[in-house]
């Protein structure tokens, strides 16, 4: 609960806090203002309890992110396939434990897949401004989304991807020098801490089995339509949470969700493409 | 937690303030469908805050009134730039 703590301390005072209550309260606030702001915004704003409307946000985020993922899904293969990801999205109990708690990953998720969209969009103003909200809300979904449009633009030499990146860059790093006066990330707790869980079948199981099943086949489609974003998601977020790998090990088990989440898209455009066929066969 | 149905209908009001209705005034001329442009108006409004927020909470510091007054000007603001 010490992302609701500062949130009543912000409430309280109308100021954030320059320390952190995690780890004693001893370290410089490291984590980025976004999500913390804008539940005590909504907070100050209703007058109602920081505790309640961090609960409530989380509801309202969630509504988000199931609007995001369908519209994701839409842009990679139609109405059914965006509305198919919607449906494995809110299935999937990795997702579900990941947005139900008043955690940033609730505001980081939609942010992050909003990014995308609006990067498949070709909207450039868009997808600036959602990548710069998404690097000044959730470290986690920052590197993700960083990863994944630096991989994106590796590939397919996009400028939009490029540009958003290094917007994102630019913005967590002035946050950073503004809190830290540093720009050394890994000095950070919870990367000096090495913060991790290990990835078991558990956390594969958790994805969903239907999910599981159609990504296969979602797979197949996405390369035969050559969705050269989505393959960029699948393999950033694939790498990143079996990152102990290439000897990071930090935060796998978190970095996981965001598998999930592409493993959903996949399935979503499978799930899509079982109903055509069937459709087709009658 | 208890919730009461007033707390929903407040915070719902507050979210729909700072979250949508920015983002609606100013992309209200386009013709965007239903979910894009909930979409939109979320991502527009969500930098609005967030920039209020930096702002409010550096200086005068984030207190409903100050909150209102700000969001309220954002709004008219929008509202008035997506006027012909």
């Amino acid at each position: 609960m010490y992302h609701t703590g500062i949130i009543r301390i912000i409430t309280e005072t109308g100021f954030m806090p320059v320390y952190d209550l995690s780890y004693g309260g001893l370290t410089k606030s490291f984590y980025v203002p976004s999500y913390r702001l804008f539940t005590a915004a909504v907070s100050s704003l209703s007058g109602t309890d920081p505790v309640v409307s961090a609960g409530l946000m989380v509801v309202a985020l969630g509504v988000v992110s199931v609007c995001a993922i369908y519209l994701l899904g839409k842009e990679f293969g139609g109405s059914w396939a965006g509305a198919c990801a919607a449906m494995l999205f809110v299935l999937s109990p990795e997702l579900t434990i990941y947005t139900i708690r008043p955690f940033p990953e609730v505001l980081g998720i939609p942010l992050l897949l909003l990014a995308l969209y609006f990067l498949k969009k070709n909207d450039w103003g868009m997808v600036v401004l959602a990548s710069v909200l998404t690097a000044l809300t959730h470290q986690t979904s920052a590197a993700v989304l960083g990863s994944v449009l630096l991989l994106y633009t590796m590939v397919r030499r996009d400028k939009k991807a490029a540009a958003a990146l290094l917007s994102m860059a630019a913005a967590y790093s002035l946050w950073q020098l503004f809190t830290l006066n540093s720009l050394d990330i890994l000095g950070m707790r919870q990367i000096a801490l090495k913060e991790s869980g290990a990835i078991t079948l558990m956390h594969v199981e958790r994805i969903g089995l239907f999910a599981l099943l159609a990504a296969p086949i979602g797979a197949a489609k996405a390369i035969k339509k050559r969705h050269w974003l989505l393959g960029a998601i699948t393999v950033a977020t694939l790498v990143l949470s079996k990152n102990e790998l290439l000897g990071i090990g930090i935060f796998t088990d978190r970095l996981f969700t965001f598998f999930a989440l592409a493993v959903v898209l996949l399935g979503g455009i499978g799930l899509a493409e079982i109903g055509r066929l069937w459709r087709d066969a009658k | 937690m208890n919730i009461s149905l007033l707390d929903a209908a407040l915070f719902s009001a507050a979210f729909a303030v700072l979250f949508l209705a920015p983002g609606y005034a100013l992309l209200r001329k386009k013709s965007y469908g239903a979910p894009e442009l909930a979409a939109r108006c979320f991502v527009v409004s969500s930098g609005i805050v967030l920039l209020e927020g930096l702002l409010l909470a550096s200086t005068i510091g984030v207190t409903p009134l100050s909150l209102g007054i700000v969001a309220a000007a954002t709004i008219i603001l929008a509202y008035r730039s997506a006027t012909p």
